[in-house]
Parts: structure tokens; C-alpha cells; sequence
């Protein structure tokens, strides 16, 4: 096993230093440009320890403000997914939409968007109409959960959990849901509203999220975050062989489902509450492993704040730079991450041949 | 040190051993011991050969496959070419043989339609389907029901049709989707399209000799007019036509001349995913205007159907905020006729500040209203000022709703 590389530790210490800056940079772009002094003055107003701005202003600023807080929590539960999914595969290229995630979230983000353009029985859309925009985070982060349960049970039918038969399973019930997403969206293409809005869910999107939005990434990230000390060193034996793991005295069972437990919910609430961001799962623990360490009690926690720093950056340097025209965060991140994914299949083009 | 620690070039090739064994599985039945005199139990101790292949089989086998393939390239090839000559056929349409057309007065007849694009219907259209929700209405106000032949769905969905011409066209034939089959088998002599649809469609019409027209996009009310006329035009209703222009622009004037103030507002659309606006150059923008009121998000410089954060929308603060009803919640669908949009600008504390909101001037109309952009744009107009005017000042009911089509 590598042991940690020279620039762990300033690497460490430049991404907690730039997390709080970025936020506040981030909050201070977009339409306007607002100074940081202003933006600190809005939080604090909203806190109660100095006057608020006046209207709009505040709800403008503290709307940025939530936007970046979530940027940088969706950011961290992506990459923090990714890393451990890639140490529980045991395979370099694993995502958190291999085992269904992403797919189970936009089915529940669709059928949401379906019931609040009215499709369903009466007392459905009353209900949704009543839940409003929380009904299609929370319908994502149901549908998140649901599929890899859904992919767990069949992939373990007697609680003996292997992870080629996971990988397979989460597969074939990907398809199976982006069949009936599909089938949904030809059933709804008529309707060209719902269709924009389903649309445009699946391009990921910051705008407009609010304290819930942030406070649902935040909780659901430290929940999962509990589990790195549960995990880290096991995962580090794993990659040398299920059975050398085990030889070693490591519960190797338990491991996995923490392990499983703490992407899906990490991943699952950061596609909830910012729509489908593919690729920073994959993008993030690669430079954190090459820069930092490939340990992963090293780097589960790196990739936490690399994440953040990751999107929260990408998505202020992209509204600095295009403005009102900006690139949805998917989108975005789907730009960045393909040549990166053909770079690293390239790069580990001998190692891959031997799959 | 285990087996995982050795050095790859020391590893045992497992599957490489694995494809040995496979391959030496499907080989064995191929070895058979020379001579035919045993028994199945006896095994004479000769050495085995490898049998001759059975050589007549394979040959045929092998020619059987090459002719096919050869046929599949020949049919291919040919499909292919006849692929290209349907796709660049020349647009100018033709139905019907000379005479047939000669038979009948005053045709073929041409009309310029907005932008100068020249259209020519070589014959009376008695057969004709409308594709698209404006199409229907230009035509269900300007023909006999009966000439209307047949529309998909969607189109109906959004025309804005009164239910006496919904029951008049009741005998017309419905179909899922504008495509080449089900407009072919009604045995069209006139298709009347839109710009925004399917290309392949309309180049299989062309090539298969149906007179599509192709409404281009429409701006305002002018090309309104320059449509309907040319419509007249071509199908011998000119005089429904001109009647159907005046009404419209003394509408038109009739709202003009109501003398209300010029109240600030703008579109807004949110499904929970994110939300939308319209700026210039759409038909709500147009209808807008009708009603006298000003689009903000167009007179900011937006132009098109444009991303709205909720950021955008306070600073934009506006009067009244109009949101499209659902398409697929009836017109009886009890309180809240705006929709999810309606439900999320009431519910959403940050938006809690906008003056709309605050003193709940928002205004639903029906989906169909809301996309019109034909002649009709005047009644989705007249319908948006009714609603506007009877919003109340402060406070009042929970969301304006339009009286519907």
C-alpha cells in the first residue's frame, strides 16, 4: 500500500482554506455583483446578529448563499460517493449511478414533475400541489433509495453480499428504470411544459435552492460521513482481495453495506436537491488520490472538501463567466468530465484490458 | 507473500487456460479413433487423427451464406440510394394529374405567406389535415368542419376551439403524432405543418406528392393577418378571411382603447425542476401586448423562453405574474386552477416579499390560450386583460383564475 504523498498535507490545507473563501465568492457573483462584506452583512442579519439589508437584497443574497452552501455540500456528497464506491469495487471508473442512484432519482424527480403538471387521480395532484417544490427532491431521494434497495435485495438474496453480482444488478435495473423514465417521457412529450421541466431536471440545476435544500445535503452528508471511520482501513485491505480482507480478521460483509449504506445516501440526497451532476464521483477521488494519498482514511475526507471546493468553484467561475446564459451544472460537468473519463481510460487503457 | 503479490509476468494465465479448455471441449468430438470396427465400449489402441472436415456441407454452407450477404448489399445499396432521392426531392408539390387540376377554376393558386415564402395548391383542398393546435384553429374558422380531415392529438389538446366547431370536427380522424403514415392514410390533399416539426416527416409528405404547407414562424399580429389571407387565399375563402382580420383588429382596437394603466408583468413556469419565463418573440409576449400590458423580462432584453431564478424574479418585482394552467388538470379542477406554478409562487418563503405574491395578482390562463399564437392570440388577449382587471388591488382571493376558453 502507498503510504501518503509529500503534498498531502498543503493540499489539505489549500482546499480547507479556499472552502470558506469560495463560498463567499460564490455568493457574491451571479447577475450583480455583490461585495463579500455584503454577503457576510446578509448572513448575519439572518442570524440575528446585525441588521438585516433591505428587501430584496437579503432574500436575494441569502438565496446565493444557500445556492453556494449546496453547491459545496452536493459537491462533497458526489465525491465522497465516488470514493467510496471505487474502494468498495475495487475498480477505478465505479459512480454513484452504477448502482442506480442516478437513474432512481430521475424516475422519482419525473414522476414528481408528472404529479405537479397534473397528471394522476385528483386527490395525487392535490397532494403534491400541497408539498410544492419539496415534492420533487423528496420524490429523487425516494426513488434514489428505492432502486438500490431494490438492486441490494436481488443482489443479495441471502444477505451474503458480493459486489460483482451488485455491479451486474445495478446494471440491469438501470436499464430497467431508464426504460420506464423514457417510456414516461414519450408518454409526456405532447405536453411541452412537463416536458421542459423533466427536461431540465436532468441537467442538474443550483438555482434557486433554498435553506431545505441545503440543510437536506448537509445532514444526509454528515450522516454518511459518520461512517469513514468504519470504513476507511477495511477498505484499504479490500483492495487487495475480498479473502486477504478477510484472512486479516475484516467483517467483510459489514464493510460493504456500511460502505453501500453511506454512497447511496450521500449520493441520493445530493441528486434530490441538485438534479442529475454526473462525473465528479469519478473526476474528484482521482486527483485527490494522485495528489494526496490513496489511503483511504486520507482520502475519504479529502474527497469530502475536494468535492466542495470542486463544484462550488466550477459553479461561481462559470456564473462569473457566462452570466445570465450559464451552463447548467450537469452540463457543465458532463463538458469537464468526458475528456477526463477518455483521458484516465487511455492512461489505464493496459489495466483495463485485462478486465 | 500470496498469489496477488507475484509478479504478472509469473501469474498463471487463468484465462487463457480457460479458452485451452473451451477450445479443447468443442474439439474433442472431432476426434474420432481411424477404422469402424468396434464397438462403442472397445477402444482400440490406435492413435487418434483429426476426421476430415465434411467438406460438401460446409462448401454449401459457405455459398448459401455468401449469396446472402451478397443479396442483403444489393438491397441495401438500393434502399439506400432510394433513401436519398426521397430526401432531396425537389419541394414543390404536385397532386393529382394535369388535367384533373385544369378541371378546376382558378387553380392552381398561389399566396405569400409571412417572410415571402410563396406557396401553390395545384387543386382545391377537400381533404386537408391541420398538425398543429394553430393550424386547426386557422382552419376550423376558416373551412367547413367537414374539409378538415383528420390532426394529431397534441393539436387538439391546445387548440382553442368553442364546443360547437370541438363537436363539428368530432367526425375528423385522430392520431397519436404528426408522422408520415397516419397523414397518408387519410388521403390528404392538403397538409398544413409547422416549421418546428419533424424535417423527416415532411420531406416523406413531399416525396409522396401531398401539397404540405409549411406555416412559418409568426411574429405579431401582422403575420397573423398575412397568414390568414393567404389561407383565404388558397382554400377560396377569401372572404371569411378579411372577415376574420377585421374582427380581430377591431378587437384589437376595442382593447387598446380600454385606457387602463400599463401594468408591469411576466410569465412564469416552475414544475418543482426550475423555473422559465418568456421574453420577445413569443406568442405570450404577443398576447401580452394585446392585453396591455407590459412584458418586463422583454423590455429587461429577454428574448425567447428564458431560465427565471427566483433571484431574477425579485429583482424584476412585477405587477402580475401570469402562469399557464396545466395542461392535463381539467378547466373544473377545483381552487387551484394555476397549477404547480401557482402552488410554488404562493408557498416559497423567499418569494414571500414580490408584490405579486404579496397581493396575489397572479393570473392563470388555460394552456391553450396561452400558446395560441393564431388569430385566436385576440381572445387569449381579451381573456388575460378580463383577468387582469378583475384581480383585486390588495389582498383578495388566492389566485386570479381566466373564465377558460
Amino acid at each position: 500500500m502507498s503510504v501518503s504523498r509529500p503534498l498531502a498535507r498543503p493540499f489539505a490545507l489549500l482546499l480547507g482554506a479556499s472552502l470558506p473563501i469560495l463560498v463567499l465568492i460564490s455568493a457574491s457573483v451571479g447577475d450583480t455583483y455583490e461585495p463579500p462584506v455584503r454577503v457576510l452583512r446578509a448572513a448575519m442579519g439572518a442570524a440575528g446578529l446585525a441588521q438585516p439589508l433591505g428587501e430584496p437584497d437579503q432574500t436575494i443574497l441569502m438565496l446565493r448563499l444557500w445556492r453556494a452552501l449546496t453547491a459545496a455540500g452536493v459537491g462533497a456528497a458526489l465525491a465522497f460517493s465516488g470514493a467510496l464506491l471505487q474502494g468498495l469495487f475495487r475498480n477505478p471508473l465505479a459512480a454513484p449511478s452504477l448502482i442506480g442512484v442516478t437513474g432512481g432519482a430521475s424516475l422519482g424527480a419525473t414522476v414528481a414533475i408528472l404529479v405537479l403538471g397534473g397528471y394522476g387521480a385528483g386527490v395525487v395532484a392535490q397532494s403534491g400541489l400541497a408539498l410544492g417544490a419539496l415534492l420533487v427532491p423528496v420524490a429523487a431521494f425516494v426513488g434514489a433509495l428505492a432502486t438500490v434497495a431494490l438492486v441490494g435485495i436481488l443482489a443479495a438474496p441471502r444477505g451474503r453480499l458480493s459486489t460483482a453480482t451488485l455491479l451486474l444488478f445495478g446494471i440491469a435495473v438501470n436499464m430497467c428504470v431508464a426504460g420506464i423514465f423514457a417510456a414516461i417521457q414519450s408518454v409526456v412529450l405532447r405536453d411541452w411544459e412537463v416536458s421542459r421541466a423533466i427536461m431540465a431536471w436532468t441537467f442538474g440545476t443550483l438555482d434557486d435552492r433554498t435553506g431545505m435544500h441545503a440543510a437536506t445535503i448537509w445532514i444526509a452528508l454528515a450522516a454518511s460521513a459518520a461512517a469513514i471511520p468504519f470504513v476507511s482501513l477495511e477498505l484499504d485491505l479490500f483492495q487487495g482481495g475480498e479473502d486477504d480482507a478477510k484472512s486479516l480478521g475484516v467483517a467483510v460483509g459489514r464493510t460493504k453495506m456500511v460502505a453501500l449504506v453511506a454512497a447511496t445516501l450521500a449520493a441520493a440526497a445530493a441528486t434530490a436537491v441538485a438534479g442529475q451532476i454526473a462525473f465528479i464521483g469519478l473526476m474528484v477521488p482521482h486527483a485527490v488520490r494522485l495528489i494526496a494519498s490513496p489511503r483511504h482514511r486520507v482520502l475519504l475526507p479529502l474527497c469530502l472538501v475536494a468535492g466542495a471546493v470542486f463544484l462550488l468553484g466550477a459553479d461561481a467561475g462559470q456564473r462569473a463567466v457566462f452570466g445570465e446564459g450559464r451552463l447548467q451544472p450537469g452540463v457543465l460537468m458532463a463538458l469537464l468530465g468526458g475528456p477526463f473519463f477518455v483521458v484516465l481510460l487511455v492512461k489505464k487503457r493496459r489495466e483495463v484490458g485485462t478486465w | 507473500m500470496g498469489i496477488r503479490d507475484w509478479p504478472a509476468a509469473v501469474k498463471p494465465p487463468l484465462a487463457a487456460s480457460r479458452i485451452d479448455r473451451e477450445a479443447q471441449r468443442d474439439f474433442l468430438p472431432r476426434l474420432r479413433p481411424q477404422g469402424a470396427a468396434h464397438g462403442p465400449f472397445e477402444f482400440p489402441p490406435r492413435a487418434f487423427t483429426v476426421a476430415p472436415p465434411r467438406r460438401a456441407a460446409e462448401e454449401a454452407l459457405r455459398a448459401f451464406l455468401f449469396a446472402g450477404a451478397a443479396v442483403f448489399a444489393i438491397a441495401g445499396v438500393w434502399f439506400i440510394g432510394r433513401e436519398f432521392r426521397v430526401a432531396f426531392t425537389p419541394t414543390t408539390a404536385t397532386t393529382g394529374s394535369s388535367s384533373e387540376a385544369a378541371a378546376h377554376a382558378g387553380y392552381p393558386r398561389s399566396a405569400t405567406l409571412p417572410g415571402g415564402v410563396q406557396f401553390e395548391l395545384p387543386a382545391p383542398a377537400r381533404r386537408i389535415v391541420a398538425t398543429t393546435a394553430r393550424a386547426v384553429e386557422f382552419l376550423a374558422d376558416l373551412c367547413e368542419p367537414e374539409r378538415l380531415v383528420g390532426f394529431p392529438d397534441q393539436a387538439l389538446e391546445y387548440a382553442t376551439l368553442d364546443a360547437a366547431m370541438e363537436a363539428a370536427l368530432a367526425p375528423a380522424t385522430r392520431f397519436y403524432a404528426y408522422a408520415a403514415e397516419p397523414v397518408l392514410r387519410l388521403a390528404p390533399d392538403l397538409v398544413v405543418a409547422d416549421l418546428w416539426q419533424s424535417a423527416d416527416t415532411h420531406g416523406r409528405l413531399r416525396a409522396s406528392g401531398v401539397p404540405l404547407l409549411i406555416l412559418p414562424e409568426l411574429v405579431g399580429w401582422d403575420d397573423v393577418r398575412t397568414t390568414l389571407l393567404a389561407l383565404g387565399t388558397l382554400l377560396d375563402r377569401d372572404a371569411i378571411a378579411s372577415a376574420l382580420v377585421a374582427d380581430g383588429e377591431a378587437r384589437m382596437a376595442a382593447l387598446a382603447a380600454r385606457g387602463v394603466p400599463r401594468q408591469r408583468a411576466m410569465v412564469y413556469s416552475n414544475f418543482g425542476a426550475k423555473g422559465f419565463s418568456a421574453g420577445a418573440g413569443t406568442s405570450i409576449h404577443e398576447i401580452m401586448v394585446l392585453a396591455g400590458l407590459a412584458n418586463v423580462v422583454a423590455e429587461d432584453g429577454g428574448r425567447g423562453h428564458l431560465d427565471m431564478t427566483f433571484e431574477q424574479l425579485l429583482r424584476i418585482d412585477p405587477d402580475v405574474i401570469i402562469v399557464s394552467e396545466p395542461l392535463a388538470i381539467p378547466a373544473a379542477h377545483t381552487g387551484d386552477r394555476g397549477g404547480a406554478s401557482a402552488a410554488l409562487l404562493l408557498a416559497e418563503p423567499s418569494l414571500a416579499g414580490l408584490r405579486a405574491v404579496r397581493e396575489r395578482r397572479i393570473v392563470a390562463l388555460p394552456a391553450g390560450l396561452f400558446a395560441s399564437n393564431s388569430h385566436r392570440m385576440v381572445r387569449a388577449a381579451e381573456v388575460l386583460a378580463a383577468a387582469v382587471e378583475a384581480l383585486p388591488a390588495v389582498g383578495g382571493s388566492p389566485v386570479g383564475s381566466a373564465p377558460g376558453r
